[in-house]
């Protein structure tokens, strides 16, 4: 299984419940991919977005119990056939043992420069993780502190990159997506203009910092504006296709976070609203008041005294406006994910025509929603299954 | 075992919390038969030390103070069960997120964890053994109910996996019984069937066929409803084929057009490269008049005016496609009890479960999906199925059970479960169905004469813990008792202890499995006892995964202040406040403290990123 | 807004006029799904009496005699950043170009008669010189429009600073420029 995001999680326990040892192999320290760090967008009542029940599924990942967990594991390669796969994992230098490790922190505080830390507050496994590069072993000097503090001799100053070589009957591939890189958009100002951010920022920062990041971000007088479809429906760009939970996800930001501002008002900016990622469309009917609809996507966004300056059409009128706003979310599309160890894509990249005894689950193979992600996780565990079956 | 006392194993995480908590003093607490320090309880040296000296100790019970890690849950089965002591007769504590890493005060976090201790030890001096598990035997039968891609799509992986799936024909007229052994009752043209089956999918029918066009007709799609996708697919196909292959003059007139889909979008601009024409109606006026034979319609175009076409054909969208399975909901017990949109909501945060075990709702039983996504949740619900329908016999504990003596048969429990898992049995009692209940506990709280009880914490344990919790050594204030749901206030509390953000240690929590297992009584008795504040902290109404959970503490929460009011205590002391696992954020809010970054010491989750890449 | 003679127009759509404009340009006007962002981009959009993306729907829709009567075409300078920025790849500014020759193809009176005089000023000189010569262009124009006393004073203004050159800048091949026009204009263009 390479990815523990919500699809891998779902199709490791789904697996291992079936008594089919699985070694679950995810790229970054913690699990839960990046629902993990997505924040909570209630307003007055829960709006489904899924990431409680991404968290859920991150929570009954029990140790031991079917599932070999490796973190810091990156695939670099997977040769063979059903039955017979050869996956070539690389390992990152965490620093820390993760068998050993308890959290209990001793070795953070005592740290002169902050270079070991927890990755995450609630994602397993809670081990600490060694920065590499902010380590004073870095610069040279001999500092052995978080060494000699740790109780449970966790911690691993020599640890260096390994690899692995692991066999596997089936091989399934959760990898997720990658953001559109909102750069790319230059018009639109991102990593030029302060003020501009994106969905994925706003998600993270909210979930982080929680509601004193958006105090943070807006201060003054509060006029933000959501432009959808930064990197989807965009074929000129190379991305054909909706990536679907955007337009849900900008709508429950703008939600939230006109309930935590009062004065703030919030305008959407988008083609076709995509109030219907299945079956919730009776979420937002009530939108309140502050939020403004408005079908056009701005061309450009300039830096003027007064803020930032949005010009669009409104088409709903066929009017050509102007607009000044505090702050710009730019909801962005899903990416694939890149090159998942040589297996083959369709030309946006996403996975499709795998190789038997390959299998794909979840933001890999296309744009889902977090819980689509978990039946995409049972789904792949029922295909593994097949093919398990198919070789005994 | 035949043992005596309590014993009490202490864990300093290496010796970490020795400085944050007095642990002599917690070791040596009143009402144990033995204590032990330890310093690794989570690897495997300190667990085996700690069960080799539960074995000398001859304890019947343990309480171990430790932290709340996997590890440790883990590590406090293996000792028990190395030990010879029942499960039901441990308790964890936790002294570290908790407690230790929360309070900033030596002497207030001690006492609150003396406090804690007590009541756990009161806690598993209460404990009822478990049930004794009953054997479900499921036939490997699974029934599938539709005619769509995605009743299909089950069928074949269901088969694939091992299964039987039934494909039936007629209208589904009776559901019950639970996840394994079901008996379902179908009405078919030939006449009633009876099935038994260890799990339902169901979807819903086959996708609307081509409306009837002819070669080179003028047609005109009008869709006025919501942007389900569905109807986006059917529509497009539609519109797509009569354009490219028929000849036809094709127009679309929508509002929004929703592409939420795979490969919608995609259809969406094959049907506009083929020549088919849309048309916003954009909050404007529509005008259709109907003369000799055609269909004159006008629209006012924002920027252009009134626009005018005639067509020979109109074609509405489907609209509110999914009523037709309200029935389906019905019988088969997944849908509101008073109105609402059938499935209920909640049902969205699954892929394809419901609130009642071995019950699956897929495609357009569950929502307006597309035919690629109905055939993913079909081979998705078919491995869900697998777990509790595959053939053989597994062994299910019920996690509440009925006491006959006790039972009026008013019926009540039934009627207020929300996973359809308590039934009539014979003898007119009430039976709970083990394999359909998830141990929310909402009916041990509606029954009028306290006969049915969860066997993880019957109502005489959680006084018992309650008590406990509220006598103790003084905090430096009164108490605030918090009520914590499992689902999201239990990770969230942990969350802030990970994170070593500090709040009072006057706060004291009793984790429940839902808000729903809270009478009246379970909120004023702190009060009483001297707390100032209660708070009943759970998830939203419609993230419960219960379902009444908050409905359910709101109501409880009135009858309890105005007792509390009756009794003299402050009416207004008694609070609901719901949140998500994630946002501990909103607890620190509720709890009334700041949630600014705290230390150092885990604090910057920002520079170490859960997301890094190689 | 449209002028009103426009809007009074019916509104009877023309489904095969849109597969003329198509062809002409060269561009699948039928893939544009109305997302405003050519007219989010137009630096002439404020000006204009059509926005460019309600141009593009009203040419979808055959809307014909609306849309060679509005002046939107001739103020599109033809800067391409709606092209850059469409997401369905269309190249609005062609998709102008050739409503403004469908237009001038059917005859009969040009939405802004000065604009087109402009251009015919541009390709005189052209043709004539091998190059642009702003000179002959400004007096020219200005004297068809019945300018010349306004715009004499900048005339002279921007001589006297050499930026108006009184004398052409000959080519040496003027032939064969000449030539390119009367290949064109054999083709049916002018």
């Amino acid at each position: 299984m390479v990815g523990a995001g919500p699809a891998g999680l779902t199709a490791a326990q789904a697996l291992a419940a079936r008594g089919i040892p699985v070694l679950l192999a995810e790229q970054g320290p913690v699990v839960g991919g990046w629902a993990a760090c997505y924040a909570c967008k209630a307003a007055t009542d829960c709006n489904l977005c899924g990431v409680c029940l991404s968290a859920r599924v991150s929570r009954t990942m029990q140790p031991g119990a079917g599932v070999t967990l490796k973190v810091d594991a990156h695939v670099l390669g997977i040769e063979g056939g059903p039955g017979s796969f050869a996956v070539r994992l690389a390992h990152r230098p965490r620093g820390v043992d993760v068998s050993r490790c308890t959290g209990c922190g001793r070795c953070a505080e005592l740290c002169p420069v902050a270079a070991i830390a927890q990755p995450h507050p609630q994602a397993l496994p809670m081990a600490y993780l060694l920065d590499q590069e902010a380590c004073l072993r870095a610069r040279g000097e001999e500092c052995v502190i978080c060494r000699e503090a740790c109780p449970f001799g966790a911690v691993l100053l020599d640890d260096t990159p390994s690899e692995e070589l692991v066999q596997a009957d089936v091989v399934v591939l959760a990898t997720g997506f990658e953001p559109y890189p909102a750069a790319r958009k230059g018009q639109l100002g991102y990593g030029r203009l302060p003020g501009v951010i994106t969905t994925m920022d706003l998600e993270r920062g909210l979930w982080q910092h929680g509601p004193e990041y958006l105090s943070r971000l807006l201060p003054g007088s509060r006029r933000v504006a959501f432009v959808h479809c930064v990197g989807s429906r965009d074929l000129a760009a190379g991305r054909g296709w909706c990536s679907q939970v955007c337009c849900p996800t900008a709508l429950r930001l703008a939600g939230r976070m006109v309930r935590e501002l009062p004065g703030l008002e919030a305008t959407l900016f988008f083609i076709d609203l995509q109030r219907c990622a299945p079956g919730i469309a009776r979420l937002f009917d009530d939108l309140p008041p502050e939020i403004h609809l408005v079908r056009g996507i701005p061309g450009d966004v300039l830096s003027e005294p007064g803020g930032l300056l949005l010009t669009f059409e409104d088409v709903a009128t066929a009017t050509r406006r102007q607009e000044l706003f505090d702050l710009v979310v730019l909801a962005v599309g899903m990416d694939s994910p890149g090159a998942a160890a040589g297996m083959p894509a369709a030309a946006e990249g996403f996975l499709c025509d795998l190789p038997a005894g390959v299998v794909a689950a979840g933001a890999c193979g296309g744009p889902v929603s977090i819980p689509e992600a978990v039946g995409e996780g049972l789904r792949a565990a029922g295909a593994a299954l097949r093919v398990l079956e198919s070789l005994s | 075992m035949n043992g005596y006392g309590t014993a009490l194993a202490v864990c300093t995480c290496g010796g970490t919390l020795c400085g944050r908590l007095d642990v002599e003093r917690i070791v040596a607490a009143p009402g144990f038969a033995s204590a032990l320090v330890i310093h690794d309880l989570c690897l495997p040296a300190g667990s085996a030390r700690v069960a080799s000296w539960l074995r000398e100790t001859a304890a019947d019970s343990l309480v171990v103070a430790a932290c709340g890690v996997p590890a440790a849950v883990q590590a406090v089965v293996e000792v028990s069960r190395a030990a010879g002591v029942a499960e039901h007769r441990t308790s964890l504590v936790d002294l570290r997120e908790g407690c230790a890493w929360v309070h900033t005060q030596a002497d207030q976090a001690t006492a609150k964890a003396l406090r804690m201790v007590a009541s756990a030890a009161a806690g598993v001096r209460e404990s009822t053994p478990p049930v004794p598990d009953v054997e479900v035997r499921p036939s490997g039968r699974v029934l599938v109910v539709g005619t769509g891609p995605g009743s299909l799509a089950a069928a074949a992986r269901l088969k694939d996996l091992g299964c039987e799936a039934v494909l039936i024909s007629g209208t589904l007229e009776r559901f019950e019984g639970q996840a394994g052994e079901f008996k379902a009752r179908i009405r078919t043209d030939q006449g009633v069937e009876c099935h038994a089956v260890g799990a339902v999918i169901a979807a819903g029918d086959a996708p609307a066929r081509m409306p009837a066009v002819q070669a080179g007709q003028r047609v005109a799609f009008l869709l006025e409803g919501d942007p389900w996708p569905s109807v986006t697919e059917s529509t497009l196909s539609a519109a797509l084929h009569l354009a490219r292959d028929c000849g036809c003059r094709v127009l679309v007139l929508f509002r929004d057009m929703g592409v939420a889909g795979r490969g919608l979008e995609e259809l969406y601009r094959e049907a506009r490269g083929s020549g088919v024409t849309f048309v916003r109606m954009e909050e404007g006026s529509l005008r259709i008049v109907e003369a000799g034979g055609e269909w004159v319609v006008t629209l006012e175009v924002p920027g252009l005016g009134s626009v005018t076409e005639t067509v020979d054909v109109l074609v509405s969208g489907a609209t509110d496609a999914l009523q037709g399975t309200r029935g389906l909901a019905e019988v088969l017990g997944v849908a509101p009890r008073k109105g609402g949109w059938a499935p209920r909501e909640r049902a969205l945060l699954e892929p394809v479960a419901t609130e009642r075990n071995g019950v699956f709702l897929i495609g357009s039983a569950r929502g307006p999906y597309t035919t690629d996504q109905a055939v993913r949740q079909g081979e998705a619900a078919a491995m869900a199925a697998l777990s509790v329908a595959a053939p053989g016999v597994i062994a299910v504990s019920a996690r509440a059970s009925v006491d006959v003596e006790r039972c009026a048969f008013c019926l009540t429990c039934l009627r207020v479960c929300p996973h359809q898992a308590v039934t009539t049995a014979l003898g007119q009692t009430m039976r709970v169905l083990p394999a359909a209940c998830q141990g929310c506990g909402v009916c041990a709280a509606a029954c009028p004469a306290g006969a049915i009880q969860i066997t993880e914490s019957p109502n005489r344990r959680l006084l018992a813990e309650m008590d406990a919790l509220m006598n103790g050594p003084p905090l430096g204030g009164r108490p605030t008792v918090v009520f914590a749901c499992a689902n999201s206030a239990v990770p969230a509390l942990q969350a802030l202890g990970r994170l070593r953000l500090s709040y009072p240690a006057q706060v004291l929590v009793v984790p429940v499995p839902c808000l729903g297992r809270l009478e009246a009584v379970h909120c004023v008795r702190p009060l009483a006892a001297g707390a100032r504040r209660v708070l009943l902290c759970g998830c939203y109404d419609r993230s419960c995964e219960h379902l009444v959970g908050p409905a359910t503490a709101r109501r409880v929460v009135e009858r309890a202040s105005a007792l509390a009011g009756t009794l003299g205590l402050d009416p207004g002391a008694i609070h609901v406040a719901s949140l998500a696992p994630v946002d501990w954020h909103k607890l620190g809010q509720i709890l009334g403290v700041s949630c600014d970054d705290g230390d150092r010491n885990g604090g910057e989750a920002s520079k170490v990123t859960a997301h890094a890449t190689a | 807004m449209l002028p009103r003679e426009a809007r009074a127009l019916p509104g009877r759509t023309d489904p095969a006029w849109a597969p003329v404009i198509e062809t002409a340009s060269g561009e699948r006007v039928g893939l544009c799904f109305g997302c405003g962002i050519c007219t989010g981009s137009c630096p002439l959009a404020p000006a204009m009496d059509m926005l460019p993306s309600r141009l593009m729907k009203a040419v979808q829709l055959g809307l014909k005699e609306r849309v060679l009567k509005a002046t939107a075409p001739y103020l599109c300078v033809g800067c391409e950043t709606c092209a850059v920025r469409c997401p369905n790849g269309i190249d609005v500014a062609r998709v102008m170009d050739a409503v403004r020759q469908a237009g001038l193809a059917r005859g009969g009176p040009v939405p802004r008669v000065d604009i087109q005089r402009f251009h015919q000023w541009f390709l005189r000189t052209v043709r004539l010189f091998g190059r642009a010569h702003e000179g002959l262009l400004s007096a020219g124009f200005s004297l068809q429009q019945g300018r010349l006393r306004e715009d004499l004073p900048t005339g002279w203004a921007l001589m006297r600073h050499g930026r108006l050159a009184l004398w052409p800048h000959f080519i040496r091949r003027r032939r064969e420029v000449r030539r390119l026009f009367r290949a064109i204009g054999q083709r049916g263009g002018r």
